[in-house]
């Protein structure tokens, strides 16, 4: 009777399941038509890199002239007043070029920014339709990150049933808490090499959880390494999996640590992998710090911080249109309690920390929670190293949005009675439904629907 | 467990209420035109509204039937408590002088009543032939001093074809604003569903398309609750 009961409610979670993916699919191509053309942070200029890694001349911008589809974004983004929705400061002219209105980065970057094999991952839909609209071409690339959204999804569910294979609460929830946060079905509805970068990302950090689960199985950590090393090389929000790794191969160190002399080798093989294989933009990035440290000048805005975590929930457009501050706060509230929550479960399981039955479970969150904090890290500590205020947003977090979304709903489930931790998911999904749907109708359609 | 079952009939009603309240505010801004960008959250001295000093915004009423602004008012966090007044004034077809325009609608409120980073609406008898026309609102409040003043919220960039007004003056800025009109159900749909496929092509510039994929997404809700309540149940 009670397998009976298991089985049942297996199907019964695999069918929420279903319907959770199928609502990702839907929501993502609802928000990818409704959000108005060009009106994601740097959607643009990635377009233009996704279209132009199809073509080599394109990408490395050899040709004495631009191509012939700089024209037709351009007018794209004079017909869908582009200018109105943002802070950029252009003048509206049908004859300035492309690089009037945006920054190209290839120009800016000089070829560090991201690599022309993910970039044509990302612009793969335009082989449908190369010589079409670009506006067409634009919604094809569209629900081309719809699909990766529904593989982060499905995704983050695998993961937390590695994790946390007997809890509904756990194994539903964090589903469900990504699939509804307004900011993240906008994202990953509009085009961005930061949509790869998460995908590959939570896909690493997958196989690192089954990897600890399966007792430091090498198969898994090899595959989660390969996913790894391709979300660096997509985008700088992924870096934080280098330190994910550093956490993981000290557990490797710690159980094979009478054979050092083998693990040094190793060691030195690695460094020097790492040195030939790592992206450009890492090694740049690592050489700057150290004089920027050896400065000794530190900046702090807490408007930083604030930003990420308001950009982390609903801030839609270019991070330009807010929410009215209650809602905001009411997010605060919810986390600080979830980290009361948190907070409690560690103090009432702290025996079980060191129980050796549970030691995949704390290993994994201590990798998780490791690359949660050197993720946020890297933002707030380049601002406190170089003072800038260019890089506060909540999507640079999106890789480790599983890890956060799991120590979120871990603190809150603490805080509800075992009895009532299902009607408490019941409660928990309607709230953030009807949050994710005042987003969408107050706030995303009325901003962008206003002028005629 | 008859509790459990009872508070997730209360979870619906309270889901079904709040949805109400979105799709009617939803509804409510439908057909509205204006300008929802502020990035003026920590507002300058200069910016209040005192003594002369007025600030204004000028629009063009696609509609007829204007029978509404709403502004975004702000305090800068502080207790004020003077009165300010709000004109909304039509520009003269020959002129676009502040002076010259002819006053159509006038409200006085206490800044007392205002909340910070709120909407503030003002309801007028509808101006039935106002479609095309050049308007201006209007904020001032002579009794008001620096320190006791509010402002408005907007962006210092022109995104708007319209602009705002610094006394008479016209400002490479915008305030954040939206003028409504009063529309059938019928009418502010068809604004929407014009505005949502214009210039999208294909599917994406199809009525139905939307239609399609709320029908679905709404079906889809339908079945996932019916589940996630199973479970629950």
């Amino acid at each position: 009777m009670f397998s009976k009961i298991s089985t049942s409610q297996s199907k019964t979670c695999l069918s929420i399941l279903f319907f959770i993916l199928a609502l990702t699919l839907v929501r993502g191509i609802i928000y990818a038509a409704v959000i108005s053309p060009w009106q994601a942070p740097d959607e643009p200029a990635q377009f233009e890199r996704a279209k132009a890694a199809l073509k080599t001349e394109d990408w490395n911008s050899t040709a004495p002239t631009p191509p012939a589809w700089y024209a037709d974004l351009r007018d794209s983004l004079l017909t869908h007043h582009f200018l109105s929705y943002t802070l950029i400061r252009a003048q509206n002219d049908p004859e300035a070029s492309l690089n009037h209105y945006i920054d190209l980065y290839h120009e800016v970057y000089g070829g560090t920014y991201g690599t022309r094999f993910t970039y044509a991952v990302i612009g793969a839909p335009l082989i449908l339709a190369q010589y079409q609209d670009i506006t067409l071409q634009l919604y094809l690339v569209r629900l081309g990150t719809v699909l990766m959204n529904v593989a982060i999804i499905f995704l983050a569910y695998l993961t937390v049933s590695t994790i946390f294979p007997n809890s509904d609460f756990l194994v539903l929830g964090v589903p469900l808490l990504i699939m509804f946060n307004p900011q993240h079905t906008y994202n990953l509805s509009t085009v961005n090499n930061g949509n790869l970068a998460e995908l590959l990302a939570t896909a690493a950090l997958y196989f690192i959880a089954r990897g600890l689960k399966q007792n430091l199985s090498l198969p898994n950590f090899g595959l989660a390494l390969a996913f790894a090393w391709i979300a660096m090389w997509t985008k700088a929000t992924a870096y934080f999996l280098f330190f994910t790794f550093g956490g993981v191969a000290s557990f490797f160190l710690w159980r094979y640590r009478r054979h050092w002399h083998w693990l040094f080798l190793v060691l030195v093989l690695l460094s020097g992998l790492i040195y030939f294989l790592a992206p450009q933009r890492l090694s740049l990035l690592f050489s700057q710090v150290w004089p920027l440290l050896s400065q000794k000048q530190f900046y702090f805005n807490p408007q930083i911080t604030s930003d990420i975590f308001k950009s982390f929930w609903a801030m839609p457009g270019w991070a330009i249109l807010r929410l009215n501050s209650v809602w905001y706060q009411a997010w605060l509230i919810v986390c600080i309690l979830s980290v009361g929550g948190g907070i409690a479960l560690l103090i009432q399981r702290r025996r079980l920390l060191f129980s050796e039955q549970f030691q995949p479970q704390v290993h994994t969150l201590l990798v998780f929670a490791l690359s949660i904090g050197v993720a946020i890290g890297i933002q707030v500590g380049w601002h406190v190293l170089t003072g800038t205020t260019l890089y506060r947003q909540g999507r640079s977090l999106f890789p480790v949005i599983v890890p956060i979304v799991i120590f979120l709903m871990l603190g809150w489930r603490q805080l509800i009675p075992v009895v009532w931790q299902k009607p408490g998911l019941l409660a928990i999904t309607i709230n953030l439904f009807l949050f994710d749907s005042m987003v969408l109708f107050n706030y995303i359609i009325p901003f962008f629907y206003s002028r005629y | 467990m008859p509790i459990q079952r009872l508070i997730i009939i209360l979870l619906y009603i309270f889901c079904l209420v709040r949805l109400i309240i979105v799709g009617a505010s939803f509804f409510d801004q439908l057909g509205c035109e204006g300008q929802f960008i502020n990035v003026n959250l920590n507002p300058a001295g200069q910016q209040q509204i005192w003594g002369d000093q007025v600030i204004g915004q000028s629009f063009i009423a696609p509609w007829p039937n204007l029978n509404r602004v709403d502004i975004l008012l702000q305090t800068y966090g502080r207790h004020n408590t003077h009165y300010v007044t709000m004109r909304l004034l039509e520009f003269s077809p020959n002129s676009d002088h502040l002076e010259d325009a002819l006053e159509r609608f006038k409200s006085t409120f206490n800044a007392a009543t205002v909340t910070d980073q709120e909407w503030r609406t003002f309801f007028f008898p509808a101006i039935t032939n106002s479609a095309g026309k050049t308007f201006v609102v209007v904020l001032q409040s002579p009794e008001s001093e620096p320190g006791n003043a509010i402002t408005v919220g907007g962006i210092d960039k022109d995104v708007y074809p319209g602009s705002a007004f610094l006394g008479s003056t016209p400002i490479p800025a915008d305030i954040t604003f939206r003028a409504c009109f009063q529309m059938t159900g019928l009418e502010k749909s068809h604004a929407f569903f014009e505005q949502i496929t214009h210039s999208r092509p294909l599917l994406w510039g199809n009525t139905f398309f939307y239609v399609l994929c709320s029908g679905i997404y709404s079906l889809l809700l339908i079945g996932f609750f019916w589940r996630l309540t199973k479970l629950t149940w």
